[in-house]
């Protein structure tokens, strides 16, 4: 069984001109991060049309980026930038989270309901921390890597990620 | 024994399907107007800076075409159609364009 390319490869075939590639490398990493601009809004349409931005600009500025080893953490890096740029819509969208919260699907499954359970309980979390917890307690990322995609200190995040999973804890009533 | 996390199932709740096809073409369709309008931009740029150059240059041009006179003229017209007649020869022969505008690929 051959071994899937590498990052670096498929970031150097992509800048070649390969939209095979590219589409690997969406492939690849489509699912981490639909599911980190999920988390930290409310709506999935408004997180998906985001991740496309997101792969959009990074099909943009794949050539200046410096570590291909590093597409990863690059390509979050961009989503955060971008569901940043979005902050000032969410905040006018206080209302419609609200309205959103109140929300349940008629057919719920367990795992519906706990998805539901923790976006609202995400919710309550300020954004940068939204960020932090997402990335470290949803998709296992170390302190160090997630402080260097959100561009914050080491102890911030940290910080974040403690008093995060404490109110997420709290909220969820489930037993840390 | 360490224990599980107690909020690891509400986490792989959540997750987003790890490959979306629909997604990847949405990405991909986005990827390829982007592409087109630069294109489309760079070749109307390398035409009008063509024309430019062209017009710039028009009086020598011109003053050359009165140097060479009437004779040589009529040879480059022959020439010139020579070359379109073996162009569009090869064309036919092969469906392929034999002078090519460069691809522009800028990213």
């Amino acid at each position: 069984m051959s071994t899937p390319p590498t990052d670096a490869a498929l970031v150097a075939a992509a800048r070649s001109g390969s939209d095979a590639a590219f589409a690997r490398i969406v492939d690849r990493y489509q699912g981490p991060i639909r599911t980190f601009l999920r988390r930290l809004g409310p709506y999935t349409s408004d997180a998906d049309d985001l991740a496309q931005e997101t792969f959009l600009t990074g099909w943009t500025e794949l050539r200046g980026l410096r570590e291909p080893a590093r597409l990863k953490s690059w390509l979050f890096s961009i989503a955060w930038r971008k569901a940043k740029g979005e902050a000032r819509t969410m905040a006018r969208n206080r209302q419609r989270d609200h309205d959103w919260q109140e929300i349940r699907p008629d057919c719920e499954t367990p795992e519906t309901e706990r998805a539901i359970a923790l976006h609202q309980a995400l919710a309550q979390l300020p954004p940068d921390q939204r960020a932090a917890v997402s990335l470290c307690l949803g998709d296992g990322w170390t302190h160090a890597d997630a402080a260097g995609v959100l561009d914050m200190p080491l102890g911030t995040v940290k910080s974040h990620v403690l008093r995060g999973r404490t109110r997420l804890v709290e909220i969820l009533g489930v037993d840390s | 024994m360490s224990q599980p996390d107690p909020l690891a199932d509400f986490f792989a709740a959540d997750a987003a399907p790890a490959v979306d096809r629909g997604f990847r073409m949405a990405v991909m369709e986005q990827v390829a107007r982007r592409r087109l309008r630069v294109e489309l931009a760079l070749r109307s740029l390398a035409t009008l800076l063509l024309f430019v150059g062209v017009a710039l240059i028009s009086p020598v041009l011109q003053r050359f075409a009165q140097l060479l006179g009437q004779d040589l003229s009529q040879v480059l017209l022959v020439m010139l159609a020579a070359g379109l007649v073996a162009y569009l020869g090869h064309f036919w022969l092969t469906r392929k364009p034999v002078l090519r505008l460069p691809h522009l690929r800028f990213f």
